[in-house]
């Protein structure tokens, strides 16, 4: 009975040695699981950060520089609010409608839009209205992108004095 | 719009006289079959510059009778034009001051176009016809649409004045806006029928208007800049277009052009001669 008993206390001591090492390596292995997916949340959270959402409340001032005809008009001036920096704008006046290009320039880098909007005269001032896209940029703008800028605008028909303002969420 | 009230303010007794003059008895305006007449041209008509649009119609019917009243105009402008950049209608009129206080009631600054019209009460074997001044004012606009006001006002043999107010609508396809009137009824007397517009012409620019400003204390006249004539002239033509409805529920179209100016159309013979001199040598 004695070998019995020695066999089976070899046998208990190999049970425990075989669990041992199964605590072990579950152990480890829940520790590279654990390591792993904190990795990947790390990563998660750059590329989150990567693109980023900016809500755009830009206000700008602009004068006329040059124009084609009557109906392109070329206009530059300062712009302030979250971008701020240096806005041109080329503006085709129609009977309804105002076709806008811009380009902000800020020091991240430029911004392009392009968008159609409805116009109509008051006196005094015309004024537009609509959504604007965002077409292009440079630097930290270069792959932003919005389709529904808000848009409005005031030009003086005296001297072509332009007040326009630009709002809605920017992704870069 | 407060404006669309706006109605005849003639002295009806005024026109019952006239009428019993005219030895009038009934109406005679019945299932007329309308037709339209428009013509258009430019003053100056020259590519690029500051122009006046000169717009004319007549409305008659093929039955001889007078024709049914207008009651909605629309009349499409070509493209390339537009009125972001003139100063023209600097000011707006409020119609409702314009319809009590007449043209006293706005502003000269708020003036964009002159004409006249022909309005005819269809009554009779030869209905009276009265002629009516029209002045074109730049109004307050409507549901973010440009709104012009077309004030007509009459004299002789009754004094009468009416106020249409016009939208400024986006066009289609070679046409860049369409200018909008509904016109509401012309009444005459109780039980009368309503007088009927048979012709009208304004412009719509600069021309015979004249502007003020106040400059260092004195009153400066100055003449208002119109549309442009587009830098390009479109194959054919400057086209205009007029769509009328009328009261008894039929509607009739007319299209006219202004033709390129002849300056340009010299200058593509011209450019034309010398291409094709230039192929005869190329050939050779």
């Amino acid at each position: 009975m004695p070998a019995l008993t020695a066999t089976r206390r070899a046998r208990h001591g190999i049970v425990s040695l075989v669990i041992a090492g199964l605590v072990v390596l579950s152990t480890m292995s829940s520790v590279r699981a654990s390591t792993t997916a904190s990795t990947h949340s790390r990563l998660g959270q750059h590329r989150a950060a990567t693109a980023r959402t900016t809500y755009l409340n830009e206000t700008a001032d602009l004068h006329l520089v040059a124009h084609q005809g009557t109906q392109i008009l070329h206009e530059e001036g300062q712009a302030s609010g979250t971008l701020r920096g240096r806005l041109t704008t080329v503006l085709n006046i129609a009977y309804t409608q105002a076709t806008v290009t811009f380009t902000a320039r800020s020091s991240g880098g430029t911004l392009t839009g392009h968008g159609v909007e409805s116009y109509y005269v008051s006196g005094k001032n015309g004024h537009f209205s609509g959504r604007m896209t965002i077409t292009g940029g440079t630097g930290r703008y270069a792959h932003a992108s919005a389709s529904a800028l808000q848009t409005t605008g005031l030009i003086k028909r005296a001297h072509y004095e332009l007040l326009m303002t630009v709002n809605g969420k920017l992704k870069s | 719009m407060a404006s669309s009230s706006h109605s005849i303010r003639v002295p009806r007794k005024a026109v019952i006289l006239v009428v019993a003059l005219l030895g009038i008895l009934g109406p005679n305006a019945a299932d007329a079959s309308q037709r339209a007449k428009l013509k258009a041209s430019f003053s100056p008509d020259r590519l690029g510059v500051s122009t006046t649009v000169h717009l004319e119609f007549d409305i008659f019917s093929t039955t001889g009778v007078a024709p049914s009243p207008v009651t909605d105009v629309n009349v499409d402008l070509p493209a390339g034009m537009g009125l972001g950049t003139t100063n023209l209608g600097e000011e707006t009129c409020n119609p409702n001051a314009l319809f009590i206080f007449g043209p006293q009631g706005c502003s000269p600054n708020s003036r964009m176009g002159l004409g006249s019209a022909t309005v005819e009460i269809p009554v009779g074997a030869e209905p009276p016809r009265l002629s009516a001044r029209i002045t074109v004012y730049m109004g307050v606009p409507h549901e973010h649409h440009t709104t012009v006001l077309i004030y007509a006002e009459t004299i002789t043999p009754v004094s009468g004045q009416w106020v249409f107010p016009t939208q400024l609508l986006p066009g289609g396809g070679i046409y860049g806006a369409d200018l909008h009137t509904a016109m509401s009824l012309i009444p005459t007397w109780p039980e009368g029928p309503p007088a009927v517009i048979v012709h009208m012409e304004t412009t719509l620019g600069p021309s015979h208007l004249t502007y003020y400003a106040r400059r260092h204390g004195k009153v400066v006249p100055y003449s208002p800049e119109g549309m442009a004539v587009p830098e390009h002239c479109p194959l054919g033509g400057f086209p205009f277009h007029a769509t009328y409805r009328f009261n008894d529920g039929s509607t009739t179209s007319v299209t006219t052009t202004v033709p390129c100016p002849k300056i340009a159309a010299s200058k593509t013979r011209r450019r034309n001669a010398h291409r094709a001199a230039a192929g005869d040598r190329h050939m050779r």
